[in-house]
């Protein structure tokens, strides 16, 4: 909000600078963001707190001066006429049909004034604040609006129907032009303010053009009142509204000044629009008092961590308004001015205002007393860090993606699950949450391909959604691609990311779980057919890696083969447990036996490991591929030659050669006989 | 027999200087030296001459066999040592060619400086909790004390999932799921994912990062919060930096406070950073509100507490200097590799 100095200083004194005093407002919680102009002319752009409505005018940014600096408030420029009240009978009815929504309504009718340009003065002021003046009658209300707070409106006496105004809510597709020149269509939860044909204002939102005061209005009626907060918010968000008055309306206006502003107000159209006030009207349906709250001292110093004296304490406070009205050992009673209603509530909310004109740098540094002892890190979280590493190792680019992404995306790479959409996306871009975190790893290898990086291997451990029976499930997801080479800008053809690369890092991630994970040949709509696997743990799939699928592939415009990976792991690190125990190194020595093979087609090495482990009995350790052979030298009908070391150790004492040559003798026997592998 | 002597003490040397490799030499060690070597058979002979001239010519055979032993030892270093000196020769690099390997990739900034914030309140006894993404309104705002129809609300724009549930606007309603599961004293770092409906630019993204803490005990003062939050300031950012704690307002908290410290660009004289403020806001806390108490079932007469929250982009894009918060999402190895 806008503040002129020169407007502040009629209501209290200032003897500081005008950056002095920004400074020691902004400590006070009214941040003024900005200072324009200089000298007299200096404006200070204050960004009102959204619980501090009192200062939505210069007068509450004067109250609060007051309070911080010790000065006083310049009451005598707040004083009104006094004009005598009409019965409602007069010429003017008013009706409060709805008396929730309208706790007060004050109408003035006053007849024969002369429309014209407002003062200079008013005009000026006006503009300083960015508001643009328009005739004496408009500019009077809103001059009043930022010097009090109050918003009030003026109608053209002439152009209401009926002579008579009706508070009441809007009747369903109701019609009203405001003032803002929108034509909008209201509903039966809308307070408007009408005539006895048609709505003539939006209540605490904003004036209809069929009453609007202009150069031929001759007979006013000024209306000043207190609505619903809630109502006028709803409305205004309903309506997508929003208007100086409404902002004041919804917060909550001061109730004292309904009525005060008013006054102010019939002032200033006497002085400078002249005409007769015929009576006004103030129809209430409540009155309202002060609230009482007591304040604990114990309360003050527990919790702010200071020792300030009761008398600092009653200084603070009636300073802003607070009169003391009640004293016990150990605690008061403070009664709290209308225009704080709603803000100041509690004890609490008393002890920020002491703690906020003391000064929050003025309150001592301290550190919690009580140690806590709980354990620091979950070994969920250590985990994740160490895979980061792991990758981060292994030359991966950790990423990070927008959960919210275009639904189209799943749908070009045929993911199976379709994700779930928001109700109220900003675009269609970021409108569905993702099932999957590769379609945005796809699109960052695109992006950087684009840019002439086409070696890059990258990853991401985030969260995706799962629509399940009427739930959504989040899981955290680990997932990577990789494309190029794995030096950069080497020729090298066998520096290339493979699947063989990508699965030695997943299966370097594994190391790090208890759980025994497979990798097992699975048909995937994703990965490309025969270098497409399924990643299981206890027979239960987890995950996948593979060549991206050469269609998905062609719909990115990758012409290398890309390779990737998802593992939903949650379930995983949850079982994770911090501390392992330690396994003995052996103390006796293995003996090593190598075994070379001929191996059709439909045997795996998984198959091979297997049989070897299972006929070798509890005495094999290790086994180890160390060669394997594929091409047109081998013996028809065999597919790949894979050669073997395996080792055998006995934990509790020393193998001997017979003894190994037999069990390596019944190895080979089953394998020959179980797999119809050939020795070579 | 002396002859036999002489002749292969010249026949050894002469052979020994020819040859040219360590397998010659081993050859020529067993030849003469061996246990069926010719030194052996020499002294083989020493029982058929004269029992007087036995002694002068054992004598001779073995000053033979050390003249042997010696030259071949010799022999066998300078083959050695022309070994080492092919090898040397022939294997020398140009250091200046690069490494082997993959190079290490690197962790996204905003990981390493959610890592840094964790560490440090770690330090100070925290223990991470977490919520999920997709909250509830109720914990998301009315147990925050932000009611529905309050402009208060407007504080934040919202996605919605569907009714009654919302992509959590900050990492706060994890607090109420904390203090609804756990009795204090409780310290609890709470780091995620959160959401506004936002439109992007320079400034703002509709999906970014944050970090919350949250404190309950008996006793706690708006003192320990500064005094916390000035020391996480002073390590995330330096031990000089200026700290300044200004009055602001949240639903959840009560008093609030904002947390600035000096613009390091102008430390403090205004620039476009700051815009002309010298201050850079970077976190927001307060006491715990008693309605937010209350909505959890702590009884706020018996615990105080404070609470507070910042944004991971924010305090990423001042350390690092970088102006534009898009560039976290764009993911270009370029920007990624400098991390």
């Amino acid at each position: 909000m806008k503040i002129p100095f020169e407007w502040l200083k009629e209501f209290v004194n200032i003897n500081i600078s005008a950056n002095e005093l920004a400074d020691r407002l902004t400590l006070a919680g009214l941040e003024v963001s900005n200072i324009e102009g200089s000298g007299s002319s200096v404006v200070f752009d204050i960004d009102i707190l959204p619980n501090r409505k009192d200062c939505l005018s210069v007068i509450g940014v004067a109250r609060e001066v007051a309070a911080i600096t010790s000065a006083k408030l310049k009451v005598q420029n707040l004083k009104a006429l006094h004009i005598k009240k009409q019965k409602n009978n007069s010429l003017v009815k008013v009706d409060v049909n709805d008396k929730k929504l309208c706790t007060r309504y004050i109408a003035a009718v006053i007849d024969n004034i002369r429309i014209g340009p407002s003062p200079e003065w008013m005009q000026k002021r006006l503009l300083s604040v960015g508001m643009r003046p328009i005739n004496n009658i408009v500019d009077i209300t809103n001059y009043l609006l930022v010097e009090t707070g109050q918003p009030m409106h003026a109608f053209d006496l002439g152009k209401i129907s009926g002579n008579k105004i009706i508070i009441r809510k809007a009747r369903e597709g109701e019609k009203i032009k405001t003032l803002d020149g929108s034509d909008l269509v209201l509903d039966k939860n809308i307070l408007c303010v009408a005539d006895d044909e048609k709505p003539v204002a939006l209540a605490g939102v904003m004036g209809g053009a069929n009453s609007e005061v202009d150069e031929k209005t001759k007979s006013i009626i000024f209306e000043s009142a207190y609505f619903d907060p809630e109502n006028i918010n709803k409305t205004s968000k309903k309506l997508k509204l929003r208007s100086e008055s409404s902002i004041r309306f919804e917060r909550g206006v001061d109730w004292v000044s309904v009525g005060d502003t008013l006054q102010r107000a019939l002032n200033l159209v006497k002085q400078y629009a002249g005409g007769n006030v015929r009576g006004v009207i103030d129809l209430k349906s409540r009155e309202k008092k002060p609230k009482k709250i007591s304040l604990r001292l114990d309360s003050v110093y527990g919790l702010l961590g200071i020792t300030i004296s009761s008398s600092s304490i009653i200084r603070i406070l009636s300073g802003l308004g607070f009169k003391m009205v009640g004293k016990k050992s150990g605690s008061f009673v403070f009664e709290i001015p209308l225009y704080r209603e709603g803000d100041i509530e509690r004890e609490i909310d008393i002890i920020e205002e002491i703690a906020r004109i003391y000064g929050y740098d003025n309150i001592p540094v301290t550190l919690p007393k009580t140690e806590v002892w709980q354990k620091v890190s979950r070994p969920q979280d250590d985990l994740i860090g160490k895979i980061k590493n792991i990758m981060v190792g292994f030359g991966f680019f950790e990423t990070k993606n927008f959960s919210l992404i275009d639904p189209n995306s799943f749908e070009n790479i045929n993911m199976p699950v379709k994700p779930l959409k928001i109700t109220n996306p900003l675009t269609k871009d970021n409108s569905a949450l993702a099932t999957s975190l590769i379609p945005s790893l796809l699109d960052v290898l695109k992006y950087n391909k684009n840019r002439q990086i086409n070696d890059m291997a990258i990853f991401e451990i985030n969260n995706v959604f799962f629509p399940e029976n009427n739930n959504i499930a989040e899981k955290l997801c680990f997932s990577g691609a990789a494309a190029g080479n794995v030096i950069n800008g080497t020729a090298d053809q066998t520096k290339q990311f493979d699947f063989y690369y990508i699965k030695n890092i997943l299966e370097s991630v594994f190391m790090e779980f208890p759980h025994v994970f497979r990798i097992i040949p699975v048909k995937n709509i994703l990965l490309q057919p025969g270098k497409s696997a399924q990643i299981s743990v206890d027979d239960i799939p987890i995950g996948f890696i593979g060549t991206l699928h050469p269609d998905v592939a062609a719909k990115y415009g990758f012409i290398k083969d890309v390779f990737i990976f998802e593992i939903y792991f949650d379930s995983l690190l949850n079982a994770v447990q911090k501390h392992h125990k330690f396994v003995q190194i052996p103390k006796y020595p293995s003996v090593t036996r190598d075994v070379s093979l001929l191996v059709p087609r439909e045997i795996t090495n998984e198959m091979i490991m297997c049989k070897i482990k299972s006929a070798g009995k509890d005495l094999v350790e290790k086994i180890l591929l160390f060669d394997k052979y594929k091409g047109s030298q081998l013996q028809e009908g065999y597919d790949i030659s894979l050669a073997y070391s395996v080792v055998y150790r006995d934990k509790a004492r020393t193998l001997t050669d017979n003894e190994v040559n037999d069990l390596h003798g019944q190895v080979l026997a089953a394998l020959t006989a179980d797999l119809g592998v050939k020795l070579r | 027999m002396l002859e036999n002597i002489s002749n292969i003490e010249k026949e050894s040397a002469e052979l020994i200087a020819q040859a040219t490799d360590l397998k010659n030499i081993d050859a020529l060690k067993i030849k003469y030296l061996g246990k069926n070597g010719e030194i052996t058979a020499l002294l083989r002979t020493l029982r058929d001459i004269p029992a007087d001239d036995r002694p002068n010519a054992g004598s001779r055979i073995n000053q033979l066999k050390n003249k042997i032993e010696n030259l071949i030892k010799k022999k066998q270093a300078e083959l050695l040592s022309i070994i080492t000196d092919n090898k040397i020769r022939s294997e020398s690099l140009d250091v200046t060619l690069p490494g082997w390997g993959p190079k290490k990739g690197s962790l996204h900034p905003l990981t390493i400086v959610m890592d840094d914030a964790i560490k440090i309140f770690a330090s100070l006894g925290y223990t991470i909790a977490q919520g999920p993404e997709i909250e509830t309104e109720y914990n998301n705002f009315d147990a925050l004390n932000i009611p529905q129809n309050h402009p208060s609300r407007d504080m934040w724009s919202t996605f919605y999932v569907c009714p009654g549930y919302v992509l959590r606007t900050h990492t706060s309603p994890v607090q109420i799921r904390v203090m609804k599961k756990q009795k204090p004293p409780i310290r609890v770092i709470m780091p995620g994912r959160v959401y506004r409906s936002d439109a992007m630019d320079l400034a703002h993204s509709p999906i970014f990062h944050q970090i919350e803490g949250l404190a309950v005990d008996t006793g706690i003062t708006f003192g320990d919060l500064k005094g916390t939050l000035s020391s996480f300031v002073k390590q995330i950012f330096g031990e000089k930096i200026k700290v300044r704690f200004r009055p602001s307002f949240f639903p959840f908290t009560e008093p609030s406070t904002e947390i600035d410290v000096q613009c390091f660009v102008c430390e403090g004289r205004g620039c476009r950073l700051c815009k002309n403020t010298g201050w850079l806001e970077i976190l927001g806390a307060g006491l715990v509100d008693p309605a937010v108490f209350k909505s959890v079932n702590v009884d706020p007469d018996k615990y105080s507490g404070f609470a507070f929250g910042m944004g991971i982009e924010r305090i990423a894009m001042l350390k690092y200097g970088i102006d534009d918060i898009r560039i976290f999402y764009e993911n270009d190895k370029r920007f990624l590799e400098q991390f």
